[in-house]
């Protein structure tokens, strides 16, 4: 029986909020996966074919909160005039108050996958294609609306905000002043000085310094070069040299 | 809104400015005897002068904390040197708003998201100052309501800001004015950032302010927190927009008569001060009335203190007993000074004061001259003062906000009331 996508994400959900549960209870220990699919009521061998590893479950929690967070920003009112830095920093607050709940349990996580070989970073790849996507779209959304020149380098600054985001959940993680207004701060401040960068057309001003120096200074380097092994050029170049036959001594 | 919140990044702004003070102030002391007595006190000014412009510059790159104590001291009363008033008074400057999500992501935090709490909320604010902004919100029975949310961490280092200024203002030659007051700025600064003390005050001022025409906005207890003030939004306009309708003489002497008597309501018969004068906190309201916004900064007075004030003015006074009057409200003049003289100045200068009161109506828009009069005595004044206590740095605050606004209106109002006598007039029928 072919089961539904909304059935198999509901089966998903199921897994990983028995998961949470059972690490809020006793945060000292490491619940087994028979034991995650014994508490959402579902056969281990289902839960096995949903998530063959438990760590698999931590990378499925953040893809999730990932999905509500991106929720929530449709029910904040006027969300669609908001500016880019406002847009990223709705996103990122709504991502840290969907976490609130299960702070020990994302500083375990991610302490998990920091520690872990790279293999495991990997598996963070689809939560992180998830967020880009979403930082994508601000970035068109701006890009649509004039505020940002295009630019064929937004991607490589999109790509920098997921190293970005995860600094801000490791602070966020340690920011011990009320209602984590620190974190907003750093947000706030760490913001702005980053959505200069494609509002300047920063990436393509150093591109084009860069292709100055190139042309002008290594094309002219390679020429010196050229010049320095000129006197070995004729065992290359000189037509008399009989060519050496493979093998011959 | 970027502001610098850590200690340490704080400490070494200022601290820098506080170096560059003390090497002024050392390369000062060490040239003054090669210099003529003239050339001496021109350098002397000279020095003051480049400490505040460092002070100016220090505290408007911290801005929260450390700009609004800049702030108190730019709207200071008459005994500040001149060289520093005229510093300070550029330092009208308000902090950028925050964007909307954060400011979003505070309501959040202090209470709840604004689409269940409000019928409606307005993400851009509608106000902004140096430690908050105020957003337009409707509640769900239809009220216009104000709601004021102040920045994040902006109480963060309060004490060292304090700590800090007071070291840079040390060396300069009215140090000792200055340090008398910084307890006082601190503690009315600490009150000024909880929210719930505010929500107090304008409660007490709602309940005990019986002067008709000033409307209290009401606080909506159940919406308001230490970071968040929610009141009844009052229809009207500033100053600025008033004026630019270019209303009749009558009525800026109506409004002009208000702004007095609220003065001398507060001071003589409440013993409590709105010790905020910043135009920005008076609404023109439709109808004549006059709404009084933002209690923040609210100082209470010894119930001796109108006595005091009144023993200041009063004509025929000896020189002793007037000196002995600034005293008793907190005003401490160097004693190294020949008293007499002294004692003969302080006359002139309660004379000054109690002008406006001898006369049946003062005309505030033609008092360039009493003005320029009054200018030159504070500065005198300011090189005879040691120090002044609490009470009146806040009341001077307020006093010279009053003078300023009267000014701006042109208005021509009756003062000799209150200030002699404890008996109130009526007050003038709202002109429409």
């Amino acid at each position: 029986m072919r089961v539904s996508k909304q059935k198999r994400a509901e089966v998903r959900r199921a897994l990983v909020r028995a998961a949470v549960e059972l690490f809020a209870a006793d945060p000292g220990t490491s619940a087994s996966m028979r034991e995650v699919a014994a508490r959402a009521g579902i056969p281990p061998a289902t839960a096995y074919k949903y998530f063959p590893d438990r760590s698999q479950l931590f990378h499925a929690y953040f893809e999730f909160k990932a999905e509500d967070a991106a929720a929530a920003l449709g029910r904040i009112e006027g969300f669609a005039g908001f500016s880019l830095h406002e847009k990223l920093q709705a996103f990122l607050e709504a991502l840290l108050a969907e976490v609130l709940p299960e702070r020990e349990f994302v500083s375990r996580a991610l302490r998990g996958v920091l520690d872990a070989p790279l293999f495991a970073l990997s598996a963070m790849q689809p939560m992180r294609r998830q967020v880009l996507t979403i930082v994508q779209g601000f970035v068109d959304d701006a890009v649509a609306e004039g505020s940002i020149p295009p630019s064929v380098y937004h991607g490589l600054w999109i790509g920098f905000f997921w190293d970005y985001l995860v600094l801000v959940v490791l602070y966020w993680l340690r920011d011990n002043s009320e209602a984590f207004t620190k974190t907003s701060e750093l947000i706030d401040q760490s913001l702005d000085l980053l959505v200069t960068l494609p509002q300047s057309g920063f990436f393509d001003k150093a591109a084009r310094i860069a292709g100055f120096l190139v042309k002008t200074h290594l094309h002219a380097d390679l020429e010196r070069w050229s010049e320095l092994f000129a006197p070995l050029r004729p065992l290359h170049d000189d037509p008399r040299t009989p060519a050496r036959e493979p093998g011959s001594s | 809104m970027s502001t610098p919140a850590r200690g340490f990044v704080r400490g070494s702004i200022l601290g820098a400015a506080v170096a560059r003070a003390s090497t002024q102030s050392l390369g000062l002391a060490l040239t003054q005897p090669f210099r003529s007595e003239a050339g001496r006190e021109r350098a002397a000014a000279a020095t003051d002068k480049q400490i505040a412009r460092e002070l100016f510059a220090a505290c408007g790159v911290l801005r929260g904390t450390a700009l609004k104590l800049l702030q108190v001291l730019a709207m200071e009363a008459d005994l500040l040197p001149e060289t520093y008033r005229a510093e300070f008074a550029a330092a009208s400057y308000r902090a950028p708003p925050l964007n909307r999500a954060l400011a979003r992501r505070i309501l959040v935090a202090e209470l709840a998201v604004p689409e269940c709490l409000f019928a409606a909320f307005s993400l851009t604010p509608f106000a902004a100052a140096s430690i908050g902004q105020v957003h337009a919100a409707t509640s769900h029975d239809g009220e216009a309501l104000a709601v004021k949310l102040q920045y994040p961490n902006i109480a963060d280092g309060i004490r060292g800001d304090v700590a800090l200024l007071r070291g840079l203002l040390r060396p300069t030659r009215s140090g000792s004015v200055f340090a008398a007051c910084f307890a006082e700025l601190e503690a009315r600064l600490a009150e000024e950032l909880d929210y719930r003390c505010e929500a107090n005050h304008t409660e007490w001022f709602r309940h005990h302010l019986r002067l008709p025409g000033v409307v209290v906005p009401r606080v909506t207890r159940a919406l308001s927190t230490q970071r968040v003030l929610t009141t009844t939004r009052l229809g009207g306009v500033h100053l600025d927009q008033w004026l630019a309708t270019h209303p009749s003489q009558a009525a800026r002497d109506h409004y002009g008569q208000l702004f007095v008597d609220l003065f001398h309501h507060c001071v003589f018969e409440l013993g409590r001060l709105h010790a905020d004068p910043n135009p920005g906190n008076y609404l023109f309201l439709p109808g004549g009335g006059l709404g009084l916004l933002d209690f923040g900064c609210v100082r209470q007075l010894a119930p001796t203190f109108g006595e005091g004030l009144r023993r200041i003015m009063a004509p025929n006074r000896r020189p002793g007993d007037v000196a002995e009057a600034h005293r008793c409200l907190g005003v401490h003049y160097r004693r190294d000074l020949p008293q007499a003289e002294l004692g003969s100045f302080l006359v002139r200068w309660g004379a000054w004061l109690n002008e406006p009161y001898r006369v049946e109506r003062f005309d505030f828009g033609a008092a360039d001259d009493y003005f320029a009069r009054g200018s030159a005595m504070r500065s005198e004044l300011s090189h005879c003062l040691e120090r002044y206590d609490g009470p009146f740095l806040f009341f001077g605050r307020a006093h010279q906000g009053l003078m300023r606004t009267l000014q701006r209106l042109g208005a021509k109002v009756r003062l000799a009331c209150d200030a002699t006598t404890t008996r109130r007039d009526p007050i003038a029928t709202p002109v429409v």
